[in-house]
């Protein structure tokens, strides 16, 4: 009986090795896939990005439904092109309220306990930097949603040069020995039909936190609630390097 | 400061090839600008070979370089220069649209003077091409003649 079970356990164990193997494989082909397909993006958007300014160069003769248009593509183009980052001052304290109201309807922020500290100005990109909070917030109320009082935290510290903002919730929370998959595409901890969900969120969280120079990381148990972190270098410590 | 140099660039993409000429013209270094438009005809023109057997000789101050082309690759052409006696000290741009790693350490193991990924960005790609044209081109002091 106890060779049994520790033949069982080892045939688990094996299994949950395997597993996370081709996981792991599946994640950096899909990595790998979309940089291709942004890399093949890039030469057509450059086209079109560069004779439409061309075009616009001649929009004196155009009516003024055409130079409309124009303006319309030439606009869309560079937002699509962007891959350098826009950073300028932002206000995270009103970002963040700003996010809360929308991903929110009104029956579940009421019922939620919100606790939100002060939050500073910081240079970053603001489109990018919303994207974070709205993945943050969105999973911190997901997974929060079945508690009769659940309650999310917003918070801000200045540590070693650095700003680190966190999200807290008092949720289900996780199983600390899973974090290191938390940030990857397509990982998942809850299964579909507890907390609906594709498992790209902290994942594009990471890339953007990474691309400012700054770090994520969670907290959580399972039960009582997770909190995740993500910081970024602060103004004064990026002058010095500058 | 000296004579302009001639500007070698070697682009399989049309469309690439005028925005690009249309940024050196900007900066009035038209002039100088051979087009060829695969790796065969760049080595064919670098090696005096084929429809570019009598062509004049002086060697161009500068070879703008695609990577992704058809038959011969920039890559291809670049080893080639390097390897030729004649022709290894010629300043050599890669100017692509990858910023794929391999590409970037294929490139400087073979021994390339600057990499530039080609902007999205209009603007941008003007500026990129246009600063590349004139230090390359002007600014540069080229390999003595030998
Ligand atoms: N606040 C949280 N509390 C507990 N677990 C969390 C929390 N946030 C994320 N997780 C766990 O991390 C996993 C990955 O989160 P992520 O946001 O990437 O995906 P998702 O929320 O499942 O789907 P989506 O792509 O729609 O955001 C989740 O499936 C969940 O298991
Ligand atoms: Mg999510």
């Amino acid at each position: 009986m106890q060779e049994e079970l520790e033949d069982y356990r080892e045939g688990l164990e094996r299994l949950v090795r395997e597993r996370t193997a081709q996981l792991e494989e599946a994640n950096r082909e899909l990595e790998a896939f979309s940089y291709s397909v942004s890399h093949d993006l890039r030469a057509p958007l450059r086209h079109i990005n560069g004779f439409v300014s061309l075009l616009q160069r001649h929009s004196s003769g155009f009516d003024k439904e055409s130079q409309r248009y124009v303006e319309i593509i030439s606009s869309s183009t560079s937002r699509m092109g962007r891959t350098e980052l826009m950073k300028k001052r932002i206000d995270v304290d009103l970002l963040v309220k700003r996010v809360i109201a929308e991903i929110s309807e009104p029956e579940d922020s009421s019922k939620i306990a919100w606790n939100l500290e002060r939050l500073p100005e910081v240079e970053a990109d603001s489109g990018m930097l919303r994207l974070v909070f709205v993945n943050l917030i969105s999973n911190a109320m997901k997974y929060s949603r079945k508690r009769p009082d659940p309650e999310i935290w917003i918070a801000h510290e200045r540590k070693d040069g650095e700003d680190v903002f966190s999200v807290k919730d008092n949720g289900v929370g996780f199983d600390m020995s899973y974090k290191g998959r938390l940030f990857g595409v397509f990982q998942r901890l809850h299964r579909q039909d507890e907390f609906e969900g594709v498992g790209i969120g902290l994942a594009n969280v990471r890339r953007i936190i990474m691309r400012h120079g700054g770090k994520v990381w969670a907290e959580g148990e399972a039960g009582k609630g997770a909190t995740f972190y993500f910081s970024l270098p602060s103004q004064e410590s990026e002058r010095k390097h500058e | 400061m000296n004579r302009l140099g001639k500007i070698l660039l070697v682009e399989d993409d049309h469309r690439d090839v005028e925005l690009t000429m249309l940024a050196l013209r900007e900066c009035r270094l038209v002039n100088e600008v051979v087009e060829v438009n695969d790796g065969s005809d760049a080595l064919d023109f670098l090696f005096c070979r084929g429809a570019f057997e009598d062509r004049d000789p002086e060697n161009p101050a500068v070879v703008l370089l695609d990577l992704k082309m058809p038959k011969v690759g920039g890559l291809q052409v670049l080893k080639e220069i390097r390897e030729s006696q004649d022709l290894k000290r010629i300043p050599i741009v890669i100017l692509t649209s990858s910023r794929q790693e391999t590409d970037l350490i294929r490139s400087y193991d073979l021994g390339v003077n600057a990499y530039v990924v080609k902007p999205v960005e209009f603007g941008e790609f003007m500026e990129a091409v246009k600063q590349l044209g004139i230090f390359w081109a002007i600014i540069n002091e080229p390999p003595p003649r030998g």
